[in-house]
């Protein structure tokens, strides 16, 4: 089911040793993700929750198939790391570190497109998940989620589980559950996912949460309007945000007239995209299509 | 982060960009001295982080020492569009031919640095790249690359430069590049890059946002970073790392994620209230930090009255509850004359949720599990005042 990743996929967590890293991994264990190996230079030869740790990627994957990585890095080496994965030739990343310096996510962006056949979702996203089958990530919560055909896009990490757990509170499941990263630089921007959703036999309506600054629901929409066959409920962070107040994610700041709440449902609109004004109103307008 | 227009001009000078030149005063006794080093007529120009300063009455031309000496006396220690000015920047008069423009900024999209050049700079920069858009060159380099020299001269070939001015031009330019990823700026620009009769070229402002991400690589930044930020709760969010946001309304809010925060601050507004304070305390729930955050809003509601209720909701995804409460407590027992209602909306992993209400049971936060009766909770508070 879903995109990107399934309950085969073989897992790779790349900061296992860290804090978050080895808390995480438990988590991910917990919910059923075929985590196969990790990676902290310097710490070979150790295990994490019986889990096989090397110094580095290409040494890991003369052990074990690998067809997805997790980023637990701290942000000063994430650039580094996901050069790393990318030359040892390992093609899906999920990468969970915040803070990451901007050139260092303008770099990775350009190593990933450059190398054709590696795709990644973050920095900053709390990750993505296939209810009951994989979770990379934060969104490890058994009882947040559930399989089903609704798949949920979101550019915030705190709302991307909110919304989750709504839907599966009315019993509504879910086909994909993901963040796009919260930072102006992401690997997996909103139309990608859209695009990819579309071509998806298990997904039957996609919910996309936006919010103010940036321009990744104005294409997103573009693309709706020309191609999208299937329903589409947006909704939109901070439409009482007051302008030139950074609202926490760096992409978040609102420029003239570009990525403002206004231009981002005018968009919408024009594409067809049903407007949930509150996270409330969200359940409702899913079930509609069910 | 935004530098002062001197601290980028020491930059530029650290890399060979040519600035005027100058000093730095911070009293009228200093104005003989500049002087003498800048000669007459003498440019003071207000130090602070905002654009539009000429306008604004933040630069200004003397012919004459006492003149020099009488507006230094009137700008030192007065407000320019709510920034103090602490500190001016004296500087050469220069013999302007013409002003040009370079910038480099950030492609989100793409995710390339943009590099933007004009023939026309100065301050109607925005105007010209709106109604002449074909006197604005534009190329993306590779950030890995970075930008060669050949890039920075076909560029400069592009505009319509004199022949003296193009080799010149083509190597400021590759130097403000240089600039631009050694301290890991989101911008870098100078407008105007100035054209003196004599011929040469020199950058008469500058304009550096650093990267806040990036600042552990420039630690002589770190300490500065939220010096700019005029409210006192807003800045001290900033120095304890939690992004408070100061607001107009009733109800001070707070979850630990931008977007929940904003989808909260929109419920409330939707149901006819407005909120007093947005609070976002970023990942992982840990103990100072909740601390931190809830004392912010406490802090808030001590100053104004008409906050009648503080409004949390925290999502439980990979850390226990165990250290928000006691930050929670902490803040509440440091802060226990402050008499304010808090609602408390916790979700996410059930475990968590249900550790939670244990811990929480015999406290004065008012618990909820559902975020709608959490806002209703909130917005039926009666007034404080």
């Amino acid at each position: 089911m879903g995109i990107l990743i399934d309950s085969n996929s073989k897992v790779l967590v790349q900061g296992i040793t860290g804090r978050l890293g080895k808390k995480q991994t438990k988590l991910m264990l917990e919910y059923g993700t075929n985590i196969v190996a990790g990676v902290t230079p310097g710490k070979g030869g150790e295990t994490v929750h019986g889990i096989p740790v090397y110094d580095t990627v290409k040494e890991s994957l003369e052990h074990h198939d690998i067809d997805v990585s997790t980023f637990y890095v701290p942000a000063p080496f994430v650039e580094d790391a996901v050069a790393e994965t990318i030359e040892a030739g390992i093609e899906f990343g999920v990468i969970i570190s915040d803070w990451v310096p901007y050139q260092d996510e303008m770099k990775i962006k350009r190593s990933a497109e450059d190398s054709k056949n590696f795709r990644y979702i973050g920095p900053n996203t709390p990750g993505i998940t296939i209810p009951d089958d994989i979770a990379l990530g934060m969104l490890s919560s058994p009882s947040v989620m559930m399989p089903g055909n609704v798949a949920i896009v979101s550019r915030s990490g705190s709302l991307t589980g909110e919304i989750a757990e709504e839907l599966t509170e009315i019993d509504i499941g879910q086909s994909v559950v993901m963040g796009l990263g919260g930072d102006p630089v992401v690997g997996t921007r909103m139309v990608e996912a859209v695009k990819m959703l579309e071509e998806d036999d298990h997904t039957d309506v996609i919910v996309l949460v936006g919010e103010i600054g940036g321009t990744m629901e104005e294409e997103a929409s573009e693309f709706i309007s020309e191609k999208g066959t299937k329903p589409v409920i947006g909704f939109l962070a901070g439409r009482t945000a007051p302008k030139q107040k950074k609202m926490g994610h760096a992409g978040a700041i609102v420029r003239s007239g570009r990525g403002t709440i206004e231009s981002k449902t005018k968009a919408f609109k024009k594409a067809g995209v049903e407007i949930a004004d509150t996270i409330w109103d969200i359940p409702q307008k899913v079930e509609n299509h069910i | 982060m935004r530098l002062l227009e001197f601290e980028g001009k020491d930059i530029f000078q650290e890399f060979d960009i040519p600035v005027p030149e100058s000093i730095i005063i911070n009293s009228v006794k200093d104005v003989s001295k500049a002087i003498e080093k800048c000669g007459l007529p003498i440019v003071l120009k207000a130090q602070v982080p905002i654009g539009g300063r000429g306008k604004a009455g933040g630069i200004k031309i003397l012919e004459s020492e006492d003149e020099a000496k009488r507006i230094a006396q009137e700008l030192l220690g007065s407000e320019l569009k709510g920034h103090k000015i602490e500190n001016l920047l004296a500087e050469e008069k220069l013999n302007i031919e013409n002003e040009m423009y370079c910038g480099i900024v950030g492609d989100d999209e793409k995710g390339v640095p943009e590099i933007i050049v004009s023939s026309r700079g100065g301050i109607n920069i925005e105007t010209i790249a709106e109604k002449s858009p074909e006197k604005i060159e534009r190329i993306n380099v590779d950030p890995r690359f970075g930008l060669k020299p050949y890039q920075a001269r076909n560029i400069a070939k592009e505009m319509d430069l004199e022949k003296d001015t193009f080799k010149s031009f083509s190597n400021v330019l590759f130097k403000l590049y240089e600039v631009y990823e050694s301290y890991d700026a989101k911008l870098s620009e100078i407008n105007p890059l100035v054209k003196t009769k004599s011929g040469e070229i020199v950058a008469a402002d500058s304009k550096i946002v650093l990267d806040d991400h990036s600042l552990f690589r420039h630690p002589e930044f770190q300490q500065k970073k939220s010096r700019h930020i005029k409210n006192p709760l807003e800045r001290e969010g900033s120095e304890k790392g939690v992004n408070y946001v100061d607001l107009d309304g009733s109800i001070a809010v707070m979850a630990n994620g931008a977007g929940l925060a904003m989808a909260l601050m929109d419920l409330i507004s939707s149901e006819g209230h407005s909120p007093a304070a947005f609070l976002d305390t970023g990942g992982g729930l840990n103990e100072q930090r909740m601390k931190d955050s809830l004392t912010l809003l406490l802090k808030k509601a001590e100053k104004e009255k008409k906050v009648k209720a503080i409004l949390v909701n925290i999502r439980f995804m990979i850390s226990p509850p165990d250290a928000m409460v006691k930050g929670f407590m902490d803040a509440l027992e440091e802060k226990c004359e402050i008499d304010i209602p808090i609602i408390l909306v916790v979700r996410g992993r059930k475990r968590y949720v249900e550790r939670a209400k244990e811990l929480l049971k015999d406290s004065n936060i008012s618990l909820f599990t559902d975020v709608e009766e959490g806002v209703k909770a909130a917005t039926e508070q009666p007034s404080r005042s």
